[in-house]
């Protein structure tokens, strides 16, 4: 019995946590740390960094078989798979393991694979959306739309840097500021970077009161800031018009743009829901019980992607950086969009709101308040900020949309790869 | 003169934070309101002393409502 | 069909993605005055 135990192969493999430990699960383990740390000491975005950072411990310790990253490295032994490799009908290739599906393959499959998670997730934030704001000035609608500038920036810059064009896709959307448009869009186009792309853009959206009021400053004049806005003109719009306008939106964006459906659909059915108030109990579901258990699925099954040999590379340094001008490019965007804005209308506004033109709802909103009220206590911006953070939600969701219609014909004309 | 202090936005009057005959500068906080979750201080548009508290605490207001009178 | 190089992709992408979500915001807009021309009357 003795020389069992004492076998190098028995003790290799009783202590495999222990041998199988290598450097780079180790720094993912600390990363994992990090992010708990930041969630539950720091307050940052703490309902998606606590499951990402668990996900991401749990993927790192070796041989527990949780989850297969790379997906394509690995074939399941599902039921088809397995009899069509028996009768060597799908040949595996090079390199390719067949192994058993641990449970948060099948969350990944359940809900990440097939971009399911963030478009349920998007049935709750639309539940969560107010448009009042934006109905009752229809024309900040415009900002949502400049503030989304920043994902075009970042799309130039990852290119130049020798990111490739899938790649630059999913890191430039981390610019719509929207986690799970950037979730959606990156399991799309390029799954692999799914870790790196959501720790950035959530890392990034909990940082807007940080990042955001510097940039705002610098593009703004004392004067401009100080500007106060009247609340007379917003005269409130009546309750048909909030419960046709998710119809209407629905119906314009998706005869533009069919493919965006699953997150304009999603998105707009959830604002119909709270607008429609007949749906209480569904709404209440959306906001709270759907959007949590998804949340949930989503952070640990993301996080768990995050695997050393494809996290621990130059390329994701590139994306947080990239993702971090993305953000500001958005809120400059925004604020000179507003200026311009003020060139061609007779009824000026406050640039600051422009900030707001981005999906971080409702963070993006306070920040233009404080910053106002820093400059002029008499400048209440909250409600005008709120209008354009709205639109800027629209705006990220119609911008990712046109992308995906844009990029998917491309690909069918073979002009870029699949 | 008397100046009315209106609410500045649709929300929830959640405190005055003057008394009546108070002397109140411009940009001192005379009222907290509550809207879209965040708390909002009303800052005094002028100089001068307050002459009557108009709105209680944990109603509702917006635009129209006066949240107090200076003097 | 050879493949497009990176940089005619990202400007494609910038003037035509970015021009097409101002527009289709734009259309929103008019569609949402609309809307609130009706609640007037």
């Amino acid at each position: 019995m003795l020389d069992v135990i004492t076998n190098q192969n028995f003790l290799y493999n009783v202590f495999g946590g222990f041998t199988h430990l290598t450097w780079q699960a180790i720094v993912m383990i600390i990363i994992g740390g990090i992010l708990l740390y930041l969630g539950v000491a720091k307050d940052y975005e703490p309902l998606l960094l606590v499951p990402i950072g668990f996900g991401c411990i749990l993927a790192n310790l070796p041989l527990t078989e949780l989850i297969h990253v790379p997906r394509e490295l690995f074939v399941f032994h599902d039921g088809v798979r397995e009899i069509l490799s028996s009768t060597g009908l799908l040949p595996l290739q090079e390199g390719v393991r067949l192994v058993d599906q641990g449970i948060l393959d099948v969350l990944y499959d359940a809900g990440i694979g097939n971009e399911l998670f963030p478009c349920l997730l998007f049935i709750g934030i639309g539940a969560m959306t107010d448009f009042g704001p934006l109905l009752q000035n229809p024309r900040i609608l415009l900002l949502g739309g400049a503030g989304q500038f920043g994902i075009f920036l970042t799309l130039m810059l990852a290119l130049v840097l020798g990111y490739d064009k899938m790649e630059a896709i999913c890191i430039a959307i981390i610019g719509a500021c929207d986690g799970p448009t950037s979730i959606y869009i990156t399991s799309k186009f390029n799954p692999s970077l799914l870790g790196p792309i959501s720790v950035a853009a959530y890392s990034y959206m909990s940082l807007v009161p940080i990042i955001q009021p510097p940039i705002m400053r610098l593009c703004t004049t004392k004067k401009e800031r100080e500007m106060s806005m009247s609340y007379d003109v917003l005269k409130p719009v009546t309750q048909t018009t909030k419960t046709l306008f998710p119809v209407v939106v629905t119906i314009i964006t998706l005869l533009i743009a069919p493919v965006g459906a699953p997150l304009m659909g999603t998105l707009m059915l959830g604002n119909f829901l709270r607008e429609s108030k007949v749906t209480g109990k569904l709404v209440k579901s959306a906001e709270n019980e759907i959007a949590s258990i998804t949340t949930l699925f989503l952070g640990l099954t993301v996080g768990s992607t995050m695997n050393g040999d494809v996290f621990l590379t130059v390329k994701t340094l590139g994306i947080l950086a990239l993702g971090f001008i993305a953000i500001c490019g958005d809120t400059a965007f925004g604020v000179f969009g507003a200026k311009i804005m003020n060139i061609f209308s007779r009824v000026k506004i406050n640039p600051l709101i422009g900030a707001a033109g981005i999906s971080a709802f409702p963070m993006a909103a306070r920040v233009v308040h404080k910053v106002g009220c820093e400059a002029n206590p008499q400048t209440y911006l909250l409600m005008h900020a709120m209008g354009v953070n709205t639109g800027g939600q629209i705006g990220s969701v119609l911008a990712a949309s046109v992308m995906i219609a844009i990029i998917t014909t491309l690909q069918i004309m073979q002009l870029i790869p699949m | 003169m008397s100046v009315a202090v209106n609410a500045p936005m649709a929300g929830k009057l959640l405190s005055v934070d003057v008394k009546v005959g108070d002397k109140v500068k411009k940009n001192d906080p005379v009222a907290t309101l509550e809207a879209m979750k965040m708390e909002i201080k009303v800052f005094a548009p002028s100089d001068g002393t307050v002459a009557s508290i108009n709105a209680e605490a944990d109603t509702n207001v917006d635009p129209t409502t006066v949240i107090v009178t200076l003097d | 069909m050879t493949e497009m190089a990176d940089m005619t992709f990202g400007w494609l992408l910038t003037i035509v993605a970015g021009g097409l979500t101002m527009i289709s915001l734009g259309i929103i807009i008019i569609a949402t005055k609309i809307l609130k021309s009706f609640q007037k009357s």
